[in-house]
């Protein structure tokens, strides 16, 4: 007993010793942070981000974190040239197509690139015209509900749905459409053409080529994963088994000849690429990448400022936490193709939940409030852009007028745009509904997507702006789950909503389309419809002559203005965070993984 | 029940009750963790009631919202402005800390008494009637035990709207079959008892029995139990608002501003403790928050138990 | 603790199992009514799996009843995350069968189960089957390490506590407990993490350091169970034990500190209890050995509330802790659970309902066993 007692104070003394030990240590070196010192783990680039990629089918995925993965494995007939996003070099194409050198004919509706001979597989292949032609026909057959895919349909057959060509389970239809498919790509010796359905402008065409949706697949190692064989005899079974499956066949599959392979996929943790040493371009400088998929940001942050971690996703209003530690390097203000916008919806479902009383008795609203322009304005002219801007994005955006982001052909940064005015917005407020607005009031509700706080400081914004106005007026900022938002949105319950787009391909149709065409995604669920704009919107990407594009959009910019069925908050800027030893990084803006990474092809670690 | 005073100054002629009255004070001021547990309780039950008086809510606002200096995500440290500082999103930290005593108070003992309720009522109906209808009814508790809480949270926020109702609601139905075990434990064992067997015997109606003789005895561990659980609950219902499913962000509610404070814990680049308001206060609060009731619960214990004392 | 020897005894590979046995081992001497009893045990166990079938498909039908609050188009925002995808959402519904009647879902999941088909996991991206197995070594290495250590010192600090009541010693250990039982998880967590690794760079997040999971990708080292540690063992790699070690060690601890108190609080009352009986106090009147008493008689008899709550602590975390997992980067199945929650992902959310459920009931069993075991009333009732 003596025994365990001395032997229980000495390690009760020893432990004790330890502690203060540790506790001394690690004040010390809490304030003495790593310096930029031996690079960490030199022939592999770790980055961490949130999320993790939905799929590796390059024809299933839509998400930013997949498309950063297969545009690394797979690589497309064409690519952007570096930084830009309107000029493009040649990949498994020999040639980029344009109208110079005859590449580009029929006024524009056929399409012809040479491919390029000898381009190896990660399986051992080669890439063929067939692999070409493959590639887009499987692409086609399977788009997926709400896949990507109606990008490449649109210019090739004129609809976003398969559907829309005829019923795909009555044989003489199934094969109309397929026929319609295999028309639409065609291999003619060495080049593989493609047959357009209607005029699609050059540049838009080139832009929707080189991205992930449209990766060339080796047709071997793809039907050995259980894709489409590539027969076209039984239209019906092939649209019954390969059109729309709830998993894509290529889920996990590599088969691609990009510069880097698939080496593991530790689902919801990490993927890992390994350098492809057969690429025809010769292989990476870095060995491994590896993405690491890590949600909280005090974690993300800590392996950053550590340096396990070379490219890290760094959440703006966080930028305080890691500006300015040694070792660490931010570029600023890259300005990005997202644009957030607060929208109407000029007929609100009468059964909707957040339209208070309903009527115009201050209590709540009509449905068709804001079908009335003045009220629109009002809100406009009540928002304030520049507060927002510097205290919900910390000053890192852009106040821009239209749908179209700055640095996209045809953005017109003359036009005239709304700016906060209270005076203008009492104006346009008791002018609204033939006085009855100011006289009455109203109460409003404003939902936000949970998580989201740009966008509920927008909200706020608005409210604190429109209640200080007239005290009347209630605005209330509500906070739900991405479920709810959503299914208020499709069923046009929203009054208001703030939203964002991110851009498909850099093209200013991409833009214009879902924010003001009566069938884009967003007009539609206001119930927004000016024929004018529709016109112009098609005629727009129809046409081939950059000149006249430009006379389009700048007048769609100033339609957007006067008819006001949503307005632009701000074009957000994005950074850059890496540790100082990553070398070869540029900046693109339609790269998924940007501005986070970019092709890692062209990236290496060093001093 | 009458009690006849003898009047006498011997300790003998006192009532039973004050008697044990004066050795529970005596037992509970010779522990002086049960000392601290009780003025911890004292503290936040004063903190809770005088909320309004000192934090001032802003009119026309709901008092539970956090009032909003600016938009910066920077939390500001404490100063002459604000005194615990402000957290991200320039919330007043001492206004949410203030109201969220009232918080706690609302879901702790909310979810416990509803909790006790139920638990009672499910409980004692098995334990009393035992047989087919005491195995139906632990099976229930059994399912609902092994269902993951957290999954249920999570559902009832997504389709009732984010809100503390939601998690009440929630917690509420996880949170009753462990109180149903205990009750339906002890009144198995009262059950056997011979007191009871005479109650029967003489004609008292099961309700009767129920209420007036076996409750009383069974009431001591539960509200042991209870007292305990507000801080579970409370501590529940943080790691809720942490992963992002309790009040909606700027309402007053400690673990609503922990979790705000979530992403500054780390600090900034040369100072790792730039932003130690924003988990220390409120930290602070919750623990010492349910400190106090842990300690509380434990004092009732080594006070009531009577297989502890007097010896 | 219970007798000298059996402290001294070698210890068994798993750490859970060896303190079964510390507890076990006294009582096979007098056990061998334990041969008698196996038949009884193999009824008593045969009935309480044929319980566990009810019990966790009630859960299932309970969460497809939850899931009945959700209309189709919420649920179809498990699908359509982005604006982008809005057009066709219509599509989206009729291609999962979300407009369908309730119990019309919950035949087609449970036929589908009957095959061994637990269905797809959107948000996860994998099959959920896939999903658990690849996910639940993660939390299972932490349980096993966690729990162990929690219930052996939650009982060594309750039984100091109780005999040493009143002293210093028993309310530093008291008020320690209940400080680590009052702390947040989360805060306590990434606090840890902000000082060790933040601070001293050491005990990084995750369960592997970078050049360890190489070796795991290129096939040098072969993992069998998924546990790292044990994998390690079994690779006979010293190296990576090690590391796979040193990154269990801040998870567990945040564990520990946390749940202690919930063990020493229960130990500490039911040796008090226990220290209260006549026969104690008999015991010790007739000049027993202080130390003997305690030990063999008091504490082993304390034991048996222990064991149930210890057994609901073990399976409660094996049933995942999200926010230990999501802090240190161990992702196991709480982890994914919540994830699958967040987003309605119905088939994981029941996939991992019927894991827990099989984990809770299979927990109760085995402290049903126990208590069989140890306490002859309840063997012979």
């Amino acid at each position: 007993m003596f025994n365990k007692k001395a032997i229980g104070k000495v390690a009760a003394v020893i432990i004790a010793v330890v502690l203060i030990a540790a506790i001394i240590a690690g004040i010390y070196y809490f304030y003495l942070m790593p310096k930029g010192g031996p690079i960490k783990n030199p022939n592999t680039l770790i980055i961490a981000t949130i999320g993790e990629p939905e799929t590796l089918d390059p024809a299933w995925a839509y998400d930013t974190a997949s498309g950063e993965v297969i545009c690394n494995m797979y690589d497309t007939l064409i690519f952007f040239d570096r930084e830009k996003v309107d000029s493009f070099v040649p990949k498994i194409a020999e040639k980029v197509p344009s109208v110079e050198n005859g590449l580009v004919k029929d006024n524009g509706l056929t399409i012809i690139f040479p491919i390029r001979q000898g381009i190896k597989t990660h399986g051992g292949g080669t890439i063929t015209p067939e692999d070409v032609e493959y590639s887009f026909e499987r692409a086609i057959i399977q788009s997926r509900s709400h896949g990507p895919i109606w990008m490449l349909m649109e210019p090739l057959l004129g609809v976003y749905d398969l559907s829309e060509l005829g019923n795909l389970s009555d044989p003489v239809e199934a094969a109309k459409v397929g026929d319609m498919i295999d028309k639409a790509v065609e291999v003619e010796g060495n080049n593989v053409v493609f047959k357009l359905a209607k005029p699609f402008a050059l540049t838009a065409f080139l832009q929707i080529w080189s991205q992930t949706w449209a990766s060339i697949v080796d047709k071997e190692a793809a039907v050995a994963s259980g894709a489409w064989p590539g027969n076209k005899d039984n239209w019906v079974e092939v649209f019954a088994k390969y059109h729309d499956p709830e998993v894509p066949e290529l889920q996990e599959a590599d088969c691609g000849s990009g510069p880097f392979k698939l080496e593991k996929w530790e689902h919801g943790k990490e993927l890992s690429l390994i350098r492809f040493d057969d690429y025809w371009t010769g292989p990476a400088k870095l060995e491994r990448v590896v993405i690491k998929y890590i949600d909280e940001w005090s974690t993300r942050k800590l392996m950053f400022l550590q340096g396990d971690v070379d490219l890290c996703y760094v959440p703006r209003q966080y930028s305080s936490e890691v500006e300015g530690a040694e070792g660490i390097v931010c570029v600023k203000n890259l300005p990005t193709l997202a644009v957030d916008a607060v929208f109407f919806t000029f007929n609100v479902d009468p059964n909707s939940p957040y339209l208070g009383s309903g009527k115009l008795d201050g209590n709540g609203i009509p449905p068709d409030f804001f079908s009335d322009i003045n009220l629109r304005k009002a809100f406009a002219y009540s928002f304030d852009f520049d507060t927002y801007i510097k205290e919900a994005l910390l000053g890192e955006a852009k106040h821009i007028p239209g749908p179209i982001p700055e640095g996209l052909p045809f953005f017109n940064p003359n036009q005239e745009t709304y700016k906060f005015d209270s005076a203008k917005a009492e104006q346009y407020f008791k002018a609204a509904w033939n006085g009855q607005v100011w006289e009455k009031g109203f109460k409003i509700q404003i939902l936000y997507n949970s998580g989201n706080i740009p966008r509920k400081t927008a909200a706020e914004i608005l409210k604190h702006n429109i209640e200080s106005i007239n005290p009347k007026f209630h605005v209330e900022v509500i906070e739900v789950d991405w479920p709810t938002y959503l299914r208020a949105f499709v069923r046009s319950q929203l009054p208001v909503f703030i939203i964002g787009w991110l851009a498909d391909y850099p093209d200013p149709h991409n833009f214009v389309f879902p924010f003001m065409h009566s069938n884009g995604d967003y007009a539609s669920a206001q119930g927004y419809s000016n024929p004018r704009v529709d016109e112009l919107i098609e005629k727009g990407i129809a046409e081939i002559n950059p000149d006249k594009r430009k006379e389009i959009y700048y007048e769609l910019q100033r339609l957007y203005f006067e008819d006001v069925p949503s307005f632009i908050i701000d074009q957000g800027l994005g950074r850059h965070w890496a540790r100082d030893w990553v070398k070869g990084w540029y900046y693109n803006p339609i790269y998924p993984g940007a501005p986070l990474s970019t092709y890692f092809y062209d990236l290496w670690k060093g001093y | 029940m009458k009690m006849v005073k003898v009047k006498g100054r011997f300790r003998g002629g006192e009532s039973p009750r004050i008697r044990e009255l004066a050795f529970i004070l005596n037992r509970i001021r010779r522990s002086p963790l049960s000392i601290a547990g009780i003025i911890m309780v004292l503290f936040f039950t004063f903190i809770a009631i005088f909320a309004p008086v000192l934090a001032h809510p802003q009119p026309n606002r709901d008092p539970y919202m956090m009032p909003r200096y600016g938009f910066s995500p920077i939390p500001r440290p404490p100063g002459p402005d604000f005194l615990f500082g402000t957290t991200e999103g320039q919330y007043d930290l001492y206004y949410g800390i203030i109201w969220g005593t009232r918080t706690a108070y609302r879901i702790g003992v909310l979810v416990v008494a509803v909790s006790m309720i139920l638990g009672i009522v499910i409980g004692s109906i098995a334990g009393y009637y035992e047989g087919v209808i005491d195995e139906v009814l632990m099976r229930i508790t059994d399912i609902i035990l092994a269902f993951p809480a957290l999954i249920l949270a999570m559902a009832f926020v997504v389709a009732f709207g984010r809100g503390l109702d939601s998690i009440t609601f929630a917690l509420i139905l996880v949170w009753w079959p462990s109180y149903a075990r205990l009750v339906r434990g002890e009144v198995l064992k009262i059950t056997a008892e011979d007191f009871v067997e005479a109650a029967k015997a003489i004609g008292c109606s099961d309700f009767r029995i129920m209420v007036r003789h076996v409750l009383p005895n069974t009431i001591f561990p539960l509200i042991v139990m209870a007292s305990l659980d507000i801080g579970s609950v409370v501590l529940t219902a943080a790691a809720l608002s942490f992963l992002g499913l309790g009040a909606p962000t700027g309402y007053a509610d400690w673990g609503q501003i922990i979790s705000l404070s979530r992403n500054w814990i780390t600090g900034a680049p040369g100072n790792p403790f730039a932003y130690w308001h924003t988990y220390i206060i409120p930290g602070v609060f919750l623990f010492l928050f349910v400190m106090g009731w842990n300690l509380l619960g434990d004092a009732l214990r080594d006070v009531f138990d009577p297989m502890i004392r007097r010896r | 603790m219970i007798s000298g020897k059996a402290i001294r005894s070698p210890a068994n590979i798993l750490p859970f199992f060896f303190y079964l046995s510390k507890i076990a081992n006294p009582y096979i001497r007098v056990g061998l009514q334990g041969v008698r009893m196996v038949n009884n045990i193999k009824t008593y166990v045969a009935r309480r799996l044929i319980l566990l079938l009810p019990t966790v498909l009630g859960v299932t039908i309970l969460i497809f009843a939850v899931a009945q609050l959700f209309d189709p188009v919420q649920r179809a925002s498990l699908y359509i995350r982005d604006p982008k995808q809005l057009r066709s959402i219509d599509e989206v519904i009729e291609k999962y069968g979300l407009n369908q009647p309730i119990y019309l879902q919950y035949f087609s999941w449970f036929s589908q189960v009957l095959q061994g088909n637990l269905g797809w996991s959107q948000s996860l991206h994998m099959q959920v089957i896939d999903a658990i197995i690849t996910r639940f070594p993660a939390t299972l290495e932490l349980a096993l390490y966690a729990a162990p250590i929690t219930i052996f010192l939650g009982i060594r600090l309750g039984k100091l506590s109780a005999v040493k009541k009143d002293t210093l010693i028993d309310h530093l250990t008291r008020a320690f407990a209940i400080v680590g039982w009052s702390l947040p998880a989360f805060w306590l967590g990434i606090v840890l993490l902000a000082f060790f690794y933040g601070g001293l760079g050491i005990f990084a997040p995750g369960r592997l350091s970078p050049w360890a999971d190489v070796l795991i990708t290129t096939g040098e080292f072969r993992v069998y169970t998924g546990l790292y540690t044990l994998d390690a063992i079994l690779n006979l790699n010293g190296a990576v034990f090690l590391d796979a070690l040193s990154h269990l060690i801040l998870p567990v601890t945040t564990l520990t500190i946390i749940n202690v108190a919930l063990i020493m609080r229960i130990m500490r009352s039911s040796m008090l209890e226990q220290l209260g009986k006549t026969y104690i106090i008999a015991a010790r009147a007739r000049g027993l050995d202080d130390k003997k008493v305690i030990d063999k008689h008091a504490a082993k008899n304390a034991l048996i509330p222990v064991i149930t709550l210890s057994g609901l602590l073990t399976a409660g975390m094996l049933s995942g802790m999200v926010i230990t997992e999501t802090i240190f980067e161990f992702k196991g199945i709480g982890y994914f659970a919540a994830h699958a929650a967040t987003q309605l992902d119905i088939p994981a959310v029941l996939g991992f309902a019927l894991l827990t459920g099989i984990i809770f009931v299979i927990a109760n069993l085995i402290v049903d066993l126990l208590y069989a075991y140890i306490d002859p009333r309840i063997r012979l009732a």
